[in-house]
C-alpha cells in the first residue's frame, strides 16, 4: 500500500491560479452570511493555522512528529505573558511569540532531528509530555491548572477592537491564516521546498549530492514552529485565556488526523482538513456527544484504508476522471 | 410544478433553527446556558448536573411568574477555550439570561471575559478554585471554596486531637490551593505537618505514596485527589495497607455517595469534610433525594455535583418570581442576591457579599448501612464564611 | 538501616508486581511491532476489550474469577483474528505514518464504543476473596493480588520461553523474522505465522488488561492512557527483542516505583527523561539487535 504522503503532488505550481482565492472567498463570505458562528470560525482559522504547520513539516520534509503541541503551546504562552507585562500591540505580539517558538525549534531541531521514524515520534511524544508536566509544576508562570485569564490586547492597527460579537477576532485570524499560507506557498514553491521533498523521498541520495541535510531540516522545522507559535498567539488573543490545554499532546494527534484526511503535502489539505473536522466535531457534540470519538475513528480508518490523498485526493480524481470523460466525448 | 414542495420544506428546514433563535429573548422564556463537560473524561459532572436540574424542574414545575424556563446545555469537553466560544455563542446567539455549570476552574476563568462584557449572572455550580471569584462580580459559587475546606479540615483535625499531619494532594492547582488553606490554618493553631507530598497527575501506581505516608506514621492524613481513577487508585492503595484502619484520612469528593461502588469495599472508614451529604435528615433534602429517585431509578444517589444544579435553579426561580421577573439588569440581579438566605437540602445557606455561599461544613465516615456503604455524617460545622474562616 | 532494606524491598516487590503487569501488556506489541513492523497503537485497547470482558463477566454472570480471564482472553484472540484480516493486513508494508493512523482511528473507536456500553466513568473491579488481603513477610507486609500478579508474569515468561525456543512454531517465527522471503521459499505459511502471532500478541494484551485492572482501572481511555507506558517499554527494548523486553519492563516498573517514591515531585518525570534520553542515546533500542 502505497504511502499517503506519495500520492501527492510531488512539486507545486510556482504561479498561484485564481482558484486558491476561492477558499477565501468562502470564508469572508461565511462572516456575512453565518455571524452568529463567528467564535467557532476564529477556532477553525487557528486550528487550520495549526496544521498547517504541521504538513509542513510532516507532508513536505517528512519529519513525523507528534509533539509539535509544544510550539503551538509555548506561542500561546509567550503571548499571554507579553500582555500580562503590559505590551498589548497584537500583531507585534503574534511576531514575537512565533520567534520564540521558532528558537525552540532551533535549539532542539539539531538534537533530535537525527532520528528519524519511530525513534523520533517516541521522543517528541515524550518532549510535549515533558513540557506539559512542567508548565503544571511552574504555576508561578504559567498559572498552573488555572491559566492566564484575563488576557487584554489593544485594537488591532489601532482601530478594529475586540468586541464580544467576534468580528475582529475572526477576520484578524483569517488575515494571518492568508499571510501564513502565502509565506507557505512561497518556500513550498522555492528550491528550498524542493530540496525537502528530496530529503523526503530519499534522504541518502540528498546527501550523496551534497545537500546539508540537518540544516536545511532544522531550518523547515524551525519555520513551521513558528507558524506553529502564529497559532498559539491567536488562541491566546481570540480568547484571552491560555491554559494548560494549549499544550496538550491530543492537539497534535487531531491535527495529524485534519491533515491525513483530507490530503497530506497539499497546504489547502490543511484548510479543508481542519474545516471540515472542526464543524463535524461540533454539529456531533449538539447532536449526540457520545458517538465524536467512534465518527473521527471511523473517518480515520476509512480514510487510511481507502482513499490515499485524503479529500483532495479524493477530489483531484473526481475531475481526472471528469476531464477524462469530457475528451472522450469530443 | 409539484416539486416545490419538497424545495419549500427543504428551504424551511434549513431556516427553522435559525428561526428558533433569531426570536430575541422574548418576554415569556428565560434561558439558562449550561456550559461545561458532558463527554471525556468529566462526562460525570454534566450527567449529574442535569439530573439536579431536572429534579428541581420536577419539584417546582418549569414555570415561574409567567415565564418558562428553558435549559441549554452545551458540551466542552473539558477544554477551556471551547467554554468561552460556547459560552460567546449562548450569550449572542442564543441569549441566555444566565449561565451555569463550569466544571473545572479553567473553564469559568476563561469565560470570564465574555461574562462580564454581558453582565450575564453565572453560577458555578461546583468550581472550588479561589483563583476565580476575583475575575468576574458576576461569579456566583454555589459548591465551595476549596481552602475554606482545607481550613475547616484542619480544625477539626484539631479538635479531634491529631496534631501531626500529613498532605497529600494531586499536583495541579486545586490540590495547591486546598494544600495551603489548610497548612496555614493548622500550622498558626498549633498543629504540625509531618510531610507534604504533590503526587503527579500521570501517576498510574500510587503504592509508592502509600509507603510514603505509611512510613512517616501520622494521625491525620488530609488529602485531595481528583474523583474517578485516580482518587479509586490511592485509596486502594491506602486501604491494602491497613492505613485506612488505622489512621484519620480525610478527604472531600473522592468517594461521594454514587462512586463508593467504585472502590470494592475498600473506600471503608474513609472520612471526608465536605458541604452534603445525601443522608442528610433536612426536610428539603428528603424531597430531593425522592424526587431524584422517582425521576432517574430508586438506586440513583446524588453528589455535590447533582447538588450544585439543583441550587443554581432554586436561585434562578428566586430571581425570576420577584416583582416583574426582571433579568435584564445584570448588576441589579447580583445585589439582589447578595445576603439572600434560603433552605438548600445542605441546610441553610447564604450568599455572602463575596458571591460565595456561608455554609455548614459537615464531616463524613465511610460506613455499612442498610443500603450498602454509604456517607455518614458524624460532626458539623456550622456557618462557616469562606472570607473570615481562615 | 531498616528503614532503608523496607523501602529496598517495597521497591522491588511492588516496582517488579507493576512491570510485570507492564510485560505482560507490552509484550504482544513488541511481538506485534518487531515481527510484523506494525506500529500497532490500537494494542492498549485490545488490553481495555480483554479487561472489561473480564469485569462485566464476573459482575454480570457471576463468573469465576480465572475462568472470566481465560474467556477474556479467547474472545480478543478471536477479535484480534478478525481485525488482522479486516485492518491490519493492509498495514504491512505500509509507511508508519498511515499505521499510526490506522491503528489511532481504532484506538477512538474502541473508546467510544467503551463510553457507549459503559459509561464514562471508572469500571468497578472486585477481587475475588482468594486474592483479597495480605501476608506477613517478615519485613512487611505484601498484598496476595501482587503475588499472584509476580507468578502469572513469571508464567508467561516461562510459556513464552518454551514456545520460541522449544516449538516449531517458534523456529519458524524466528526464521520468518529473519528472513521474509527465504522463509517463505522453504514452505513456511507466513501469513498464517503472522495471523497466529498477533492474536498471541492480542491475547497477552487482553491478560495484562484483565489481570492488571485492579492495578490500573479500566475506563473508556484506558487504550490512550497506558499507550505511553506500553511505548516506552517497546521502544526501549528495541522494536522485537522479547527476551530485552521482560527485563526493560521490569526497570521501568523499578524506576518508576523508585522515583515515586524517593522524589515524588518530580517522579512524573523520570520516565519520560529516560525515554528522551536512551531513545537519542541508542534509536535502535537499548538491546539492539533483533534476535527475539
Amino acid at each position: 500500500m502505497t504511502l499517503a504522503i506519495e500520492s501527492s503532488k510531488a512539486l507545486v505550481q510556482y504561479r498561484f491560479s485564481t482558484y486558491e482565492l476561492i477558499p477565501f472567498a468562502v470564508a469572508i463570505a461565511f462572516y456575512f452570511v453565518l455571524p452568529d458562528y463567528l467564535p467557532l470560525g476564529t477556532a477553525i482559522c487557528v486550528t487550520a493555522i495549526f496544521a498547517l504547520s504541521l504538513d509542513l513539516v510532516i507532508g513536505y520534509a517528512g519529519i513525523v512528529t507528534l509533539g509539535h503541541s509544544v510550539f503551538f503551546g509555548i506561542g500561546a504562552y509567550s503571548a499571554a505573558l507579553l500582555s500580562r507585562s503590559g505590551w498589548g500591540e497584537p500583531v507585534s505580539t503574534v511576531i514575537a511569540a512565533a520567534a520564540v517558538a521558532a528558537f525552540f525549534a532551533l535549539l532542539s531541531g539539531p538534537l533530535l532531528l537525527r532520528l528519524r521514524g519511530l525513534p523520533l515520534i517516541m521522543v517528541t511524544l515524550g518532549v510535549a509530555s515533558v513540557v506539559s508536566e512542567a508548565a503544571n509544576k511552574l504555576s508561578w508562570l504559567t498559572g498552573g491548572n488555572d491559566g492566564l485569564p484575563g488576557l487584554i490586547f489593544d485594537p488591532v492597527f489601532k482601530m478594529f477592537a475586540w468586541s464580544i460579537d467576534g468580528k475582529t477576532a475572526y477576520l484578524y485570524a483569517l488575515a494571518w491564516l492568508f499571510v501564513v499560507l502565502i509565506v507557505a506557498r512561497t518556500v513550498v514553491s522555492s528550491s528550498f521546498g524542493v530540496a525537502l521533498q528530496g530529503i523526503r523521498q530519499n534522504e541518502l541520495r540528498m546527501r550523496l549530492i551534497g545537500a546539508p541535510v540537518l540544516s536545511q531540516l532544522v531550518a523547515v522545522y524551525a519555520l513551521s514552529a513558528g507558524v506553529a507559535g502564529v497559532a498559539g498567539a491567536l488562541y491566546a488573543q481570540s480568547n484571552g485565556f491560555v491554559g494548560l490545554e494549549a499544550l496538550s499532546v491530543d492537539q497534535g494527534v487531531f491535527a495529524l488526523a485534519m491533515i491525513v484526511l483530507s490530503g497530506i503535502g497539499r497546504l489547502y489539505g490543511a484548510i479543508v482538513g481542519a474545516v471540515v473536522y472542526m464543524v463535524v466535531q461540533y454539529t456531533a457534540q449538539q447532536w449526540d456527544p457520545y458517538y465524536w470519538m467512534l465518527a473521527i475513528g471511523v473517518m480515520l480508518v476509512l480514510v487510511v484504508r481507502f482513499s490515499k490523498g485524503g479529500i483532495l485526493g479524493a477530489l483531484d480524481a473526481l475531475s481526472a476522471g471528469l476531464k477524462r470523460r469530457m475528451e472522450t466525448r469530443l | 410544478m409539484d416539486s416545490w414542495a419538497p424545495r419549500l420544506a427543504a428551504v424551511l428546514l434549513c431556516v427553522l433553527p435559525f428561526a428558533g433563535s433569531a426570536a430575541a429573548a422574548e418576554k415569556s422564556t428565560v434561558k439558562l446556558g449550561v456550559v461545561g463537560p458532558l463527554t471525556g473524561p468529566f462526562a460525570v459532572m454534566g450527567e449529574q448536573w442535569r439530573q439536579g436540574i431536572e429534579t428541581y424542574l420536577a419539584v417546582h414545575g418549569d414555570t415561574v411568574n409567567g415565564r418558562k424556563i428553558e435549559v441549554i446545555y452545551r458540551d466542552t469537553t473539558g477544554n477551556p477555550a471551547t467554554a468561552k466560544q460556547l459560552t460567546q455563542e449562548l450569550v449572542t446567539r442564543d441569549k441566555v439570561q444566565f449561565l451555569g455549570g463550569y466544571g473545572l476552574s479553567p473553564e469559568a476563568n476563561a469565560s470570564a471575559s465574555i461574562v462580564n462584557s454581558a453582565k450575564i449572572p453565572t453560577f458555578l455550580f461546583h468550581v472550588a478554585s479561589p483563583s476565580s471569584m476575583p475575575l468576574s462580580p458576576y461569579f456566583v459559587r454555589v459548591g465551595q471554596n476549596i481552602a475554606t475546606n482545607g481550613a475547616v479540615s484542619a480544625q477539626w483535625a484539631l479538635k479531634s486531637g491529631k496534631t501531626k499531619a500529613y498532605i497529600a494532594i494531586a499536583d495541579y492547582g486545586p490540590g495547591h490551593d486546598f494544600a495551603k488553606g489548610f497548612r496555614e490554618y493548622y500550622t498558626s493553631h498549633g498543629g504540625e505537618i509531618v510531610r507534604e507530598d504533590a503526587i503527579p497527575l500521570n501517576t498510574v501506581d500510587f503504592s509508592p505514596f502509600a509507603e510514603r505516608i505509611d512510613a512517616a506514621a501520622p494521625q491525620y492524613v488530609s488529602m485531595f485527589i481528583p474523583p474517578g481513577a485516580p482518587a479509586v487508585s490511592m485509596v486502594k492503595a491506602l486501604a491494602a495497607r491497613g492505613i485506612l484502619a488505622k489512621t484519620l484520612v480525610v478527604g472531600q469528593g473522592e468517594a461521594e455517595d454514587p462512586d463508593i461502588h467504585l472502590f470494592d469495599g475498600a473506600v471503608l472508614n474513609f472520612h471526608s469534610v465536605i458541604y452534603y451529604s445525601s443522608t442528610l435528615e433536612t426536610p428539603e433534602n428528603k424531597r430531593f433525594v425522592e424526587t431524584l429517585r422517582t425521576k432517574f431509578g430508586p438506586k440513583a444517589l446524588p453528589s455535590t455535583f447533582t447538588l450544585g444544579g439543583y441550587d443554581s435553579m432554586a436561585l434562578i426561580f428566586k430571581i425570576v418570581s420577584e416583582g416583574e421577573g426582571d433579568t435584564t439588569d445584570g448588576d441589579k440581579v447580583m445585589r439582589s442576591l447578595v445576603g439572600y438566605s434560603y433552605e438548600s437540602p445542605r441546610g441553610q445557606v447564604t450568599i455572602a457579599p463575596s458571591r460565595e455561599l456561608i455554609e455548614d461544613f459537615i464531616v463524613r465516615r465511610v460506613e455499612k448501612s442498610g443500603e450498602g456503604l454509604r456517607n455518614v455524617v458524624i460532626d458539623t460545622i456550622p456557618r462557616v464564611d469562606p472570607a473570615t474562616f481562615k | 538501616m531498616e528503614q532503608i532494606l523496607s523501602a529496598a524491598l517495597f521497591v522491588l516487590l511492588y516496582g517488579v508486581s507493576y512491570g510485570l503487569v507492564l510485560f505482560i501488556i507490552a509484550i504482544g506489541l513488541v511481538i506485534t511491532m518487531g515481527l510484523m513492523q506494525i506500529v500497532n497503537l490500537a494494542h492498549g485497547a485490545f488490553a481495555a476489550i480483554g479487561g472489561y470482558i473480564a469485569v462485566s463477566l464476573m459482575n454480570a454472570a457471576g463468573m469465576p474469577y480465572l475462568a472470566t480471564l481465560c474467556a477474556a482472553v479467547v474472545m480478543v484472540v478471536l477479535l484480534s483474528f478478525v481485525l488482522e484480516r479486516l485492518i491490519y493486513v493492509r498495514l504491512y508494508g505500509a509507511s508508519h505514518l498511515d499505521q499510526i493512523l490506522m491503528t489511532l482511528g481504532v484506538n477512538f473507536i474502541v473508546i467510544g464504543a467503551i463510553t457507549i456500553l459503559f459509561g464514562p466513568n471508572v469500571y468497578p473491579v472486585k477481587l475475588p476473596g482468594f486474592l483479597q488481603g495480605s501476608v506477613d513477610l517478615g519485613l512487611r507486609r505484601f498484598e496476595v493480588y501482587r503475588i499472584f500478579v509476580i507468578c502469572l508474569g513469571l508464567a508467561v515468561v516461562v510459556c513464552l520461553w518454551a514456545l520460541f525456543e522449544r516449538t516449531s512454531f517458534g523456529a519458524k517465527l524466528r526464521a520468518a523474522v529473519d528472513n521474509r522471503s527465504i522463509a517463505q521459499v522453504i514452505g513456511i505459511d507466513v501469513d498464517r505465522l503472522f495471523l497466529l502471532a498477533f492474536g498471541i500478541g492480542s491475547g497477552l494484551a487482553a491478560l495484562g488488561g484483565a489481570v492488571g485492572a485492579a492495578m490500573l482501572p479500566l475506563e473508556p481511555y484506558y487504550p490512550m492512557k497506558y499507550l505511553m507506558l506500553v511505548l516506552v517499554v517497546v521502544a526501549l527494548s528495541g522494536y522485537g527483542n522479547i527476551r530485552a523486553s521482560l527485563g526493560v519492563a521490569i526497570i521501568v516498573g523499578l524506576i518508576d516505583t523508585a522515583g515515586r517514591l524517593l522524589v515524588p515531585a518530580f517522579g512524573g518525570f523520570v520516565i519520560y527523561l529516560l525515554l528522551i534520553l536512551l531513545t537519542i542515546w541508542r534509536p535502535d533500542g537499548l538491546f539492539a539487535g533483533r534476535a527475539p
